[in-house]
Order: C-alpha cells, then sequence, then structure tokens
C-alpha cells in the first residue's frame, strides 16, 4: 500500500521507496526514510498530502506519496484522546 | 607528515595563501552558521554581527552571502552565514556552496542553528556536518518553544553523545547569544596553537596539526556498511592526494553513497577514479546483501542513530496533539477556503505596495524634480556653467537619473517589508501550498504566484519577490514570464489610446490589455517550461510548513534594509547609466540650428536613431519616428511614454523653467511638509484597499494632443489607425518593461538571462503585433 492510499489520521511506517536517488535523499533530509514512522493529516482533492513526520509539518506531492510503500499502524490513538482531553480541560478552565 | 600538507597547497593552490593571511591579525576568528531552514539561523547571525554585515554573492555564484564580524575579550570573531539546508547531500546550489565551505575554507568553529522543539529532525544536519570532524558548537534556538511544549533537553548528556558544545538561545529576544559566543571563544581557543587562535587544519590526524575539541566523532552505520566502510578507508589512505583533502571516513560514507560531487572532485585526482569506483562496488555489495540502495539504507541508520540520542536526552511531558498552528492550518490550508483566503492576502499585499507607496514616489519625484534640481541649478550657476550643456548633464542627464533610480525605493521598502511579514510569519509555505496545483501547469511552483502577482503592480520589485523561490530555475523561469505582466505605468498608455480610437469601449479595451497579459504570462510560460527549462524539472513538490511566528521589527528592518541598500548599488548604476545615454541621445544635433544640449527633440540624435529604427514596426503598422522614440524612451521609463508623446507632437515645446525662487530654508521646509502630506495620504489609501475611495483621481483632456496621435497612427498604417494603436498597445504591453526591471534582471539572474530576457520580450511583442495588425487587416478592421 502507498502513502497516497491512506486515511487521515492514520499514522503509517515506510517500509520502501520507490525514488531516485536524489528523490529519496531529499526525503531522507526532511524525515522520510526507510522505517520512519508519518501520520497523515489531511489529503483534500488532489492537493499535497499534509503529513506529520517527527513533529515537523511536511506537505507532499500526490506523485511523491505514491512512490512510499507503507504499513498503517491503526490511528494514533493518542491524537483522539489528547484532543478530547484538552477540550475538557479548557472546559474546566472557563 | 609534510608531504600532506605539501599536497594541500598542490591541488588547493590558495589555501596557503589563506592561512597565513588568516594569521595576519592575532586572535582573528572564522566561524561559520549553518542550520535547517526555519530555524531563526538569520536572526542568531544578526544578534552575533549587530550592523557589522555584508551580503554579496559567493564568487562566481548566484547563491547569497552574507558575512558580518564581532569583537569580543580583544578577538576579532569573523561569521560566514551558510545557506539554509536540511542537509548536506549537495545536489542544490546552496548545499554545493555551503560543503564546499566547510571542506576547503576550514572554519575555526561551526555553529549549527537547531529547532530545539524539533531535534530529531533537525540532527539530521548536525550528523552529517560532524562527520566532516569539525568543531561544532550546537545553538538550540527557539528555546521557549520547546519549554512550552513541555520538551525537556537533557544538555551535558547531549554534548557527551555528540562531542559538541550546545547552548539554549531564544534569538528573536536576544537569550543566550552571549553564551554563543562564550562557547565559539572556548572552542576556539581549546585549538592547537592556543590563546592565539587557531592554525591551518588538516584533516588526517596524522599530520599532527589537526585535533578536534572532541573525539573524532564516528557513527555506527552497523555490521552490513561498516563492513565496506572499513576497506574503502583502508584505500583512501593509500593516496595521499585525495587523504589530505578530505576526511577519509566522510570520504569512504560519500563514496558509498555515490556521490556525484564528490565523484566529480576526484576526477583526474591520483587515485580518485579508483575510489569512485570501489565505492560503487561497495554499494552494490549493500544492496545485493540487503535488497535496498545503500542511500536509503545510510539515512534510515542515521535516523536509528538519532533517535537513540533523543531517546536517551529528550524528554516530553507537554500535551500532544493539535498546537495552534495545526488550528490556523486547518482554515488556511482548507480545501474551499484555501485559495479565497490566499487570494485576499495577495491582493491586500498587492494594494499596500502600490497604492500606499505612491504618495512617497510622487513626493521623491517632485523633491528631486523641485527643490533639488533647483539647487543644482543655483549650483551651475554658482560655478559658471550656467545655461551651458554641462548645467543640463547635471539637471537632465545626472540628476534625472538619480531620480528615476529613487523612485523605487518607497515601492521596494514597501515590497520588502510585506515579503518579511510573509516569510516570517510562515504564511509563504501555505501560499506555495495552496497555490502549488494551479502554478503546476505553467511548470512554476506554487509561490511563484507572488512575484507576478506584485509585477501587477511593479515589474521591478516583482523580480526581486523571486527570491521567496527556493531552486535558481524557479527563480528564472518567473523572472522571464514577469515582464509580460502588465505594470501599473502601463496603464496609461492604453488608458489614452483607449480614449483616443476606442473612445466608447474605452474601459473594455484596457480591461482585454489586463487578460492579454495573463494569456501570455500562461502561453510563454507553458512554451518555456517545455523548451528551455525541459529536462530541468522542478523538484517534486515537497515542503515543510513551519509553525506560524509573530515576526519581529528587527528582523523586517533588517531584511528591508539590506535588501533596498542591495537595490541602490547594484541596479541603480545601471539605471544611472541609461538615463545618461538617453540624455546624450537627445542632447546630440543632427539637424536643424540647435546647439549640443539645447536642441528641439525632432532634430536630436534621438530622432534620427527612431526614423532608422521605424521600418522595423511597419508590418505591425506604427512605423513613425515619433512613435518609435516613444517605444524607446518607454524603454527607460513606462511612465515618460505619455509625456514623451506630449513632446514629440508639440512644435512648441518649450516649457520654461518653473522653478521658484526659494530660499534654502524654504526648500527645506517643503521637502519635510511633503513628506508629512505623502505619509497623510498613504494614510488617506489604506481605507480605499477595502473600496472606499476618499480621493478622487482627475483625468487630464488634451484634444490637440489626441489629434495628433490620430492622425500620426492613420498616416503610418496608411487608413487602419485604431487597427494600429491596438498592435501598438499589445507592444507596449509585450515588450521589455524599463531598464529598471532590465538592471535588477542583472542583479539577480546575471548578464546572460538579462539579455535572453530581452530577446524573448522584444520577439514576442515584435511577432504578436505584426500578426494582429496583420491578420485584424485580412479581417476587415480599420
Amino acid at each position: 500500500m502507498t502513502l497516497t492510499g491512506i486515511n487521515k489520521g492514520t499514522v503509517v511506517r515506510v517500509l520502501q521507496i520507490r525514488h531516485d536517488k536524489e528523490t529519496s535523499q531529499r526525503l531522507a533530509e526532511l524525515g522520510l526514510h526507510l522505517g520512519s514512522l508519518v501520520q497523515v493529516l489531511s489529503r483534500a482533492g488532489q492537493d499535497p498530502l499534509l503529513l506529520d513526520v517527527k513533529g515537523a509539518r511536511l506537505a507532499l506531492s500526490r506523485h511523491l506519496a505514491d512512490g512510499l510503500v507503507v504499513r498503517a499502524l491503526g490511528e494514533d490513538p493518542t491524537t483522539q484522546g489528547k484532543r478530547r482531553r484538552l477540550r475538557r480541560r479548557r472546559a474546566q478552565g472557563a | 607528515m609534510r608531504t600532506v600538507s605539501k599536497t594541500v597547497t598542490k591541488h588547493d593552490p590558495d589555501a596557503g595563501a589563506r592561512t597565513t593571511s588568516r594569521h595576519t591579525k592575532q586572535g582573528n576568528l572564522r566561524v561559520a552558521l549553518i542550520g535547517n531552514p526555519n530555524t531563526g539561523k538569520s536572526t542568531v547571525f544578526n544578534h552575533l554581527t549587530g550592523s557589522h554585515q555584508h551580503v554579496g554573492n559567493w564568487p562566481g555564484k548566484t547563491v547569497e552571502k552574507k558575512e558580518g564580524f564581532c569583537r569580543r575579550d580583544g578577538a576579532e570573531i569573523q561569521f560566514v552565514d551558510l545557506p539554509g539546508a536540511y542537509s548536506l547531500t549537495a545536489y542544490s546550489l546552496e548545499e554545493v556552496v555551503s560543503r564546499d565551505y566547510l571542506l576547503d575554507e576550514k572554519p575555526d568553529a561551526i555553529v549549527v542553528v537547531v529547532d530545539a522543539a524539533n531535534l530529531e529532525r533537525n540532527l539530521y544536519l548536525v550528523v552529517q556536518v560532524l562527520e566532516l570532524n569539525v568543531p561544532v558548537i550546537l545553538a538550540l534556538n527557539l528555546f521557549d518553544v520547546a519549554v512550552s511544549r513541555g520538551i525537556e533537553i537533557d544538555i551535558p548528556a547531549l554534548n557527551e553523545r555528540l562531542g559538541v558544545r550546545a547552548v539554549p538561545t531564544v534569538a528573536r529576544e536576544g537569550e543566550g547569544v552571549d553564551d554563543l559566543l562564550d562557547e565559539i571563544l572556548a572552542v576556539a581557543h581549546s585549538l592547537p596553537g592556543g590563546e592565539h587562535g587557531p592554525q591551518g587544519r588538516d584533516f588526517t590526524p596524522a599530520a599532527g596539526s589537526f585535533c578536534s575539541p572532541a573525539p573524532d566523532f564516528v557513527l555506527d552505520y552497523g555490521e552490513e556498511i561498516e563492513a565496506e566502510i572499513f576497506p574503502l578507508e583502508r584505500k583512501i589512505a593509500q593516496y595521499p592526494d585525495v587523504r589530505g583533502r578530505f576526511p577519509q571516513r566522510w570520504l569512504a560514507v560519500k563514496l558509498l553513497e555515490r556521490d556525484e560531487n564528490v565523484a566529480g572532485k576526484l576526477e583526474g585526482v591520483r587515485g580518485g577514479p579508483a575510489l569512485v569506483a570501489a565505492g560503487e562496488e561497495g554499494a552494490d555489495r549493500i544492496r545485493a546483501r540487503t535488497g535496498e540502495d545503500a542511500e536509503n539504507l545510510l539515512a534510515d541508520r542515521r535516523y536509528l542513530w538519532i533517535n537513540g540520542v533523543v531517546t536517551d536526552t529528550v524528554t516530553k511531558t507537554g500535551p500532544e496533539g493539535p498546537t495552534l498552528s495545526d488550528r490556523i492550518d486547518r482554515i488556511v490550508t482548507h480545501r474551499y477556503f484555501g485559495i479565497p483566503i490566499f487570494l485576499f492576502v495577495m491582493w491586500a499585499v498587492f494594494k499596500l505596495i502600490t497604492d500606499v507607496s505612491l504618495p512617497f514616489v510622487d513626493w521623491v519625484d517632485a523633491t528631486v524634480n523641485g527643490p533639488i534640481a533647483a539647487w543644482a541649478r543655483d549650483l551651475a550657476d554658482a560655478v559658471g556653467i550656467d545655461g551651458t550643456w554641462g548645467e543640463s548633464l547635471l539637471v537632465d542627464g545626472a540628476l534625472a537619473g538619480v531620480g528615476n533610480v529613487l523612485v523605487f525605493v518607497p515601492i521596494l521598502v514597501f515590497l520588502y517589508v510585506m515579503l518579511t511579514l510573509l516569510e516570517d510569519s510562515g504564511y509563504m509555505a501555505r501560499a506555495a501550498f495552496v497555490m502549488d496545483r494551479l502554478m503546476h501547469v505553467l511548470g512554476l511552483h506554487g509561490k511563484s504566484f507572488l512575484p507576478l502577482m506584485v509585477g501587477f503592480g511593479c515589474n521591478v520589485p516583482a523580480v526581486y519577490a523571486t527570491r521567496v523561490l527556493e531552486s535558481r530555475k524557479d527563480r528564472l523561469l518567473t523572472g522571464l514570464l514577469l515582464p509580460f505582466v502588465t505594470c501599473a505605468a502601463r496603464l496609461p498608455i492604453y488608458i489614452l489610446l483607449a480614449a483616443v480610437f476606442f473612445p466608447r469601449r474605452q474601459s473594455t479595451v484596457v480591461f482585454a490589455m489586463y487578460l492579454l497579459s495573463i494569456l501570455f504570462v500562461i502561453i510563454v510560460g507553458i512554451v518555456l517550461s517545455r523548451t528551455l527549462f525541459r529536462g530541468k524539472e522542478r523538484f517534486p513538490f515537497v515542503m515543510e510548513l513551519p509553525p506560524y511566528r509573530l515576526p519581529s521589527v528587527r528582523s523586517v528592518r533588517i531584511h528591508t534594509w539590506e535588501r533596498t541598500a542591495g537595490f541602490l548599488r547594484k541596479a541603480g548604476t545601471v539605471i544611472l547609466g541609461c538615463s545618461m545615454v538617453i540624455w546624450f541621445l537627445l542632447a546630440v544635433p543632427v539637424s536643424g540650428e540647435g546647439s549640443f544640449a539645447d536642441t528641439p527633440i525632432d532634430d536630436s540624435l534621438f530622432a534620427g536613431l527612431s526614423e532608422t529604427v521605424s521600418p522595423v514596426f511597419a508590418p505591425a503598422g506604427y512605423n513613425s519616428w515619433e512613435l518609435t522614440g516613444t517605444l524607446v524612451t518607454g524603454f527607460v521609463a513606462k511612465e515618460i511614454v505619455v509625456s514623451t508623446m506630449g513632446q514629440v507632437y508639440s512644435s512648441a515645446g518649450d516649457t520654461g523653467d518653473t522653478a521658484d525662487d526659494e530660499s534654502f530654508g524654504e526648500d527645506l521646509r517643503e521637502i519635510g511638509k511633503g513628506f508629512a502630506e505623502a505619509g497623510g495620504d498613504a494614510i488617506l489609501t489604506l481605507p480605499r484597499i477595502i473600496g472606499i475611495d476618499l480621493v478622487s483621481a482627475e483625468e487630464e483632456q488634451d484634444t490637440a494632443l489626441e489629434a495628433a496621435i490620430r492622425s500620426d497612427f492613420e498616416e503610418a498604417s496608411s487608413g487602419h489607425g485604431s487597427l494600429a494603436a491596438f498592435a501598438f498597445m499589445i507592444f507596449v504591453l509585450l515588450y521589455v518593461p524599463c531598464m529598471a526591471t532590465v538592471a535588477a534582471e542583472r542583479h539577480e539572474f546575471g548578464t546572460k538571462w538579462m539579455w535572453a530576457s530581452i530577446a524573448i520580450n522584444l520577439s514576442v511583442a515584435w511577432t504578436a503585433t505584426v500578426l494582429v495588425f496583420q491578420v485584424g487587416k485580412l479581417l476587415g478592421f480599420s
């Protein structure tokens, strides 16, 4: 499965990089390398994907995402839970 | 040992000279700054060097080089700000510049500026710098952001793991910069040579002179790769020519990565090609053994190692989940809201640059041509060249040229303020994200939209706005398209000609010019990206969206000043030169009774040359010398086209001296008052940006001029006046915008591309207008 087919909110591990050397090294310096963990933050229409990679936000074109073979590790439980907790905390503060 | 030092000198003839020159001043240290984009590296640099900065280009490169210095404890520390980069892979020009500097110039210390809130990714660059075996000081910048996110960094542990000295900094506030300087001095003094500063160092430990303050950095790449690194290192050690130039382990890794830049450097060096071949064999073996490309595996191992360091030294206690930046991004990069928001921001920027700077432009113009011109005449009077060509040269040549340069300053100041705000706030990256799909059609980057938009106001700042693009190819392509964007100065010409020839459809015709402008940008963009720029495929879109940040006044001030001063230095001289040439052409009489610098425009060399050139425009229907001459002055500046028409079409062109006899003090007061009024006008234009018009413009009518223009066009085109005028307007739209734009292009892209741009514009403009006129004639338009 490539990164393009991954749903919003899902965390994946990069298993294989099907790009030429230059592209692979460019992706690596931005944190996308073999074995890296990536969360898809948004994917709208044909727009680039928005990713969370090692805490930074990356915009990645669909063409590049197509070349990344990944395995879904499931939705990041912390994101959902934390958001709920955060909302609760804010409600308490107010 | 001595042979090694000799080989260094042999292969880099400047190395010896550099080393000695470094010792002419005692305690003179050279320190380089490097870091990922968006880590605040420039802010750190600005705080370290203050106002002692110099901006230039790297020799022979189009990459900007920033240098500066500061004095501390009797030592002068010279800083070089290396271009921002995510790694040292040497694919982009910026990375090549940075890596070559670190390899060849061997600075005394390197400050790597990292984002403390995003340490893991940033360490990728740090590791690559450390592998070069240079003394590194880590500036943990944006430390306050890290703290606010609950990120704790065990600095002593980090120092030990990496063999560096890390200093927490908050460069925006200037915090930690003093500590950083202390560490720089401490590192430099721990080098051989002690208190008297560093010695020329060599990468070979055996050379004796090299010694890093920390033990040599070694990253364990794991069994499969180490098994290839070790034999390669031994092979490198056999070739003294190679050994002295590069750190051995670093070179072995680069050979396994099949680094093309390194391979290029090894070409022609004894043993070089053999090493490159050995590296390729090694990479092949790794691939056969692991099923992965060596470079992918190396990247993976680096991150694995970094992950180990981060796990041991960084603890995160704060809440996770979406930050404020994420929440803003949900709206700003929204599928449907994104583009409207972007268009609104661009429109506001465009209006601010054009409308708000306009009163100041008028003020500069009035000041130079009013009081200052009067002073110049008084000066001419005082030295006794009153009424001679000397006075004309001074006032109409030199001073007018200075005026032509200075009128751009207010526009550029506003542009740079807006650009810095867009970039520093982080919005620019979102703009690129949102526009990427649309601009892709033109073979352009999403960010190219900004310069093109600015171009509708003025092409000159637009050329400078191409700096927001990272790749030179994107900058060049955008720069070549810019002149086709119709700037505000071309509008009065459309309005005048449309009023004369299409009185009932005036606004439709003017609007058509704007549509044609967009059409030509698209056509030329598609053609250029498929021809001249084919194969130079832009890097497929991947970019970081940095967290939103509040831009600092200091950063806006420094950037604006730096870039405006750059324009005055570089483009200013070209504009001044062109102004003088035009003055000379107008001053030399070729017929009639006028003398030098006192001749009617019809008798000048200018008219003579225009006469000679004008047949070129015969197929386009506007081949009179008056119209050609107008186009020539239009090259100087589109603003003066209409006034040139006034000059060439009126035989009683003598306007006489209008300057009042006022005292120096009164003049000064007038200038001050004018500036205050300009400020007032600028504020008045602000409501207009949201659609409220407080200042109404008045259009001047000149029926005699209109009649003269009409008859000239009718005559030149033998009865197809309107069609010829339409073609003329298209020529004005498409040909070289003005010498200031040309000067800016030369400043930004080099002389070769400046000429390319001129050639493209002239050929497209000529072809298009001839087609319009000839096809129009066939279709029966008059």
